[in-house]
């Protein structure tokens, strides 16, 4: 499984819980971490859940252009041990 | 392929700092300029050359720091995109999402574990069946069955 999300869109979407921080350093930037946790249990699977991830990432962190998840290639093997 | 997809084959190849937070979970990697990155100079020279991305961001995902689940890796194409505020809420993020993938990995082994049981069940069951009806040892019946289910599926 290899989720990845790009930015389509640089507008943000309306009605997340986000406040801009792009060049505002000094705004407290928050998520709405209970809408992710309930985003995510409501897929039926990891790798489902995974995608989901990197969308909400790129949804709500505006700095972010893509997101994306890295994954240990295989079962057993060392992680991030070189395919 | 994705932006994402780029970097992360890059990093697969040439290490970098996706790979670095899948081995140290704990800790945040951050790239905040590409251009001049010592840390994962092969990484960082052939992101620059291959991709406009000039800022990576990866936080390993684990409860288990021996059995990383992932790493999630943020990309932006400005230098020195990632502020403290933004590397900070990215590790709240980063660790609710830890919480969700645990719950849901150990779910998913859980009804898999459930399927096993219940066909091993069935399988007793038939194997019961035969050894009685036909005076089959149980490694015969077993070789019926496993014939059986050959041909049933042209294997």
């Amino acid at each position: 499984v290899r989720p990845n999300h790009d930015r389509q869109d640089s507008s943000r979407p309306t009605g997340t819980p986000t406040v801009e921080c792009r060049g505002e350093p000094h705004v407290d930037h928050t998520v709405d971490l209970t809408g992710l946790l309930r985003s995510l249990a409501a897929e039926p699977t990891v790798g489902e859940a995974m995608r989901r991830l990197t969308e909400y990432t790129v949804e709500h962190i505006p700095a972010a252009d893509a997101a994306g998840l890295t994954v240990p290639r295989a079962p057993g093997r060392s992680p991030g041990q070189r395919p | 392929m994705t932006l994402s997809d780029t970097v992360d084959a890059l990093q697969y190849a040439l290490g970098g700092p996706c790979v670095t937070a899948l081995l140290e979970p704990g800790a945040v990697q951050h790239a905040d300029d590409l251009d001049h990155e010592d840390r994962w100079p092969q990484f960082a020279s052939a992101v620059v050359q291959q991709t406009p991305v000039r800022s990576v961001l990866s936080y390993g995902l684990a409860v288990d720091p021996e059995r990383p689940i992932a790493s999630l890796n943020l990309s932006a194409t400005r230098p020195h995109a990632f502020t403290p505020d933004t590397v900070r809420v990215t590790a709240d993020l980063a660790g609710q999402a830890t919480i969700a993938l645990a719950h849901l990995a150990e779910r998913q082994t859980r009804l898999e574990l459930d399927a096993a049981l219940n066909t091993n069940r069935r399988i007793g069951a038939a194997l019961g069946i035969l050894m009685a009806r036909h005076r089959l040892t149980h490694e015969q019946a077993f070789l019926r069955i496993r014939q059986e289910a050959r041909t049933a599926t042209g294997n």
